[in-house]
């Protein structure tokens, strides 16, 4: 009787071992696709490409392992469970990277356009003392129409921001601050040689 | 040796021949896996090379289609070798999967190949795009620098930040986006410059230049027949000749109105008139001394009517006047609002060989000039690049 009982023990034992190591680890791998997904979903595409491709490479290792798996009798899952905490993990760390992209791309957009209006303030504060008379008229119109040209090309990098085009953005911006400063440069030029 | 002894020592000695021979079965299972493991294992980091090698020509960008072919071909050699270390542990078949990584690794060269080449054109089409509008804008800027644009200028300001706008894209590696922006600027100066051609056109008029030939020539016959002075001054040339019996005595670099390139229709519109004048009147002037004019004459009046008839002049628009000959010039710009500036010196020896009633003759052009030229040369090309 005894030894009976010990038999049952030892065949339940090792169903209870072979089924638990054979279930695979949805849930570590559902938290690697969200996780992956999620970077996808944050812009990692475009502001941190090679960590998404990490974490995508790592997803693929996880994809790899789980058809090995499904081949055997006898299924461990141990591996399985790793490489789906790495692809998380690398998911996880792409997100962050994109975020990261992606608000230094919008600083150093939001810096371009600061420093743009401040050129074009500048310029037309200057444009305001430039010498005047006859025959500079025709000089100050075209430079205001330059300095209108450069407002603007602010306003359409200030709405590429809010949209969060931000290359698109920067590149206006400093188109727009470069005309500014041409203006500038011109106006103090006129007033050294009217000072001579 | 007693029997018992011997069979004994047959025992340990079959024992030891099967633990030998299962020595060496585990030493031939375990080489022979190794040397499968590191097949694989050197096939897989080759094809990891070629696609890390890829991904750094930015395949991403310029080859995507490789680029994921292959991915996939790498996903597909991982997942192989995977099933197959697990399948057939411990002496994997090692050739399915070296070659799907052989596979992966050609698709991944490929990629690169193709990424390389696209990139190289990207960046030569980018640079062609931004050295041709860069042309056109400074084409424009040069014409511009002589032809007054008016509003129209601001397609030149506009083309100027556009320009700015496709280099930064070329900076940032966004080498489509750059050559777009180029061709954007091109077409903008493009437009500048045919505005600019458009002001030129009369100047390369056979009629109109013939007109200004026989002013100039009637006005040095006058100057001949009455054996008196006569002034001519030729607004392309910026120059005012000083004519006695038909002879020219004196001649001076002139600065004109800003937008001299136009026929003066009314006042405000920076144009210096041309036309048959006569000095009306010596004066002093904030400009040193000054000739004045008689504009607008009868002809200009009635030029002026006729605009105002087609309804080419707003309402509030005049005819204007005060158009002189006076001094303060020695800029080397066109600066004035339509009078004919000289230096000071100048109009001080202008003076003393001229009086009321000399004729002035100011005409656009006596001659098929670099301004004719211009507006010729755009037509033609223009026309070649019409489909």
């Amino acid at each position: 009787m005894r030894v009976r009982f010990g038999i049952l023990t030892l065949v339940l034992g090792l169903a209870v071992t072979v089924v638990g190591c054979g279930a695979p680890p949805t849930a570590d791998i559902d938290a690697a696709k969200t996780a992956i997904t999620a970077a996808g979903a944050a812009g990692a595409g475009e502001y941190a490409a090679p960590s998404l491709k990490a974490a995508e490479d790592a997803q693929a290792a996880l994809d790899a392992e789980l058809k090995a798996q499904d081949g055997k009798w006898v299924k461990s899952y141990d591996k399985a469970k790793e490489l789906a905490a790495a692809a998380k993990a690398a998911g996880e760390k792409a997100a962050a990277d994109a975020t990261a992209g992606k608000e230094k791309a919008k600083a150093d957009a939001t810096q371009a356009v600061t420093d743009a209006k401040a050129a074009l303030a500048e310029a037309e504060g200057l444009l305001e003392k430039a010498p005047k008379g006859k025959g500079s008229a025709a000089d100050i119109a075209a430079m205001k129409t330059d300095l209108a040209t450069a407002a603007t090309t602010i306003a359409e990098a200030e709405t590429a921001l809010g949209n969060e085009k931000c290359l698109d953005a920067k590149a206006k911006a400093e188109s727009a601050k470069n005309a500014a400063t041409t203006v500038k440069t011109a106006v103090e030029t006129a007033i050294a040689a009217k000072k001579k | 040796m007693r029997r018992g002894d011997r069979r004994r020592w047959r025992s340990v000695g079959t024992a030891a021949i099967g633990v030998a021979l299962l020595a060496g079965a585990s030493l031939a299972v375990h080489t022979t896996a190794s040397r499968r493991h590191a097949m694989m294992q050197t096939a897989a980091d080759a094809a990891g090379a070629a696609l890390r090698a890829a991904r750094a020509e930015d395949a991403m960008r310029w080859a995507p289609g490789e680029l994921a072919a292959a991915e996939r071909a790498s996903r597909e050699a991982l997942t192989r070798q995977r099933v197959e270390q697990v399948r057939a542990w411990p002496i994997p078949d090692a050739a399915p999967v070296v070659d799907a990584w052989s596979a992966a690794e050609r698709a991944a060269r490929s990629a690169t190949v193709s990424a390389r080449s696209r990139h190289a054109a990207g960046a030569d089409s980018a640079t062609d795009q931004i050295d041709k509008a860069r042309q056109a804008v400074a084409a424009s800027e040069t014409v511009a620098a002589t032809i007054y644009l008016g509003p129209e200028r601001r397609l030149l300001a506009r083309a100027r930040t556009v320009l700015d706008e496709a280099r930064a894209y070329q900076r940032a590696g966004e080498l489509e986006t750059a050559a777009a922006r180029a061709r954007d600027a091109a077409s903008l100066a493009e437009q500048a410059s045919r505005r600019a051609a458009a002001l030129a056109a009369r100047f390369a008029d056979a009629e109109t230049l013939a007109r200004w030939q026989r002013w100039k020539s009637e006005t040095i016959a006058w100057s001949r027949r009455e054996g008196r002075a006569a002034i001519v001054v030729v607004k392309d040339a910026h120059r005012m000749t000083v004519f006695e019996s038909g002879a020219p005595v004196k001649s001076y670099t002139v600065e004109l109105g800003f937008n001299w390139i136009a026929d003066k229709l009314q006042a405000g519109d920076g144009s210096t008139p041309e036309g048959r004048y006569r000095v009306v009147a010596r004066l002093a002037s904030r400009f040193h001394k000054a000739l004045r004019i008689d504009y607008p004459n009868a002809e200009d009046r009635a030029e002026f009517s006729r605009a105002r008839r087609r309804d080419d002049l707003p309402a509030s628009a005049r005819i204007g006047g005060l158009i002189e000959i006076h001094g303060g010039g020695g800029r080397q710009y066109d600066w004035t609002d339509g009078c004919v500036a000289l230096t000071n010196p100048e109009i001080e020896d202008l003076f003393g060989r001229v009086s009321v009633g000399t004729p002035v003759t100011i005409v656009g052009s006596d001659t098929y000039g670099p301004i004719a030229e211009f507006a010729d040369r755009y037509r033609r090309d223009a026309a070649c690049r019409r489909p």
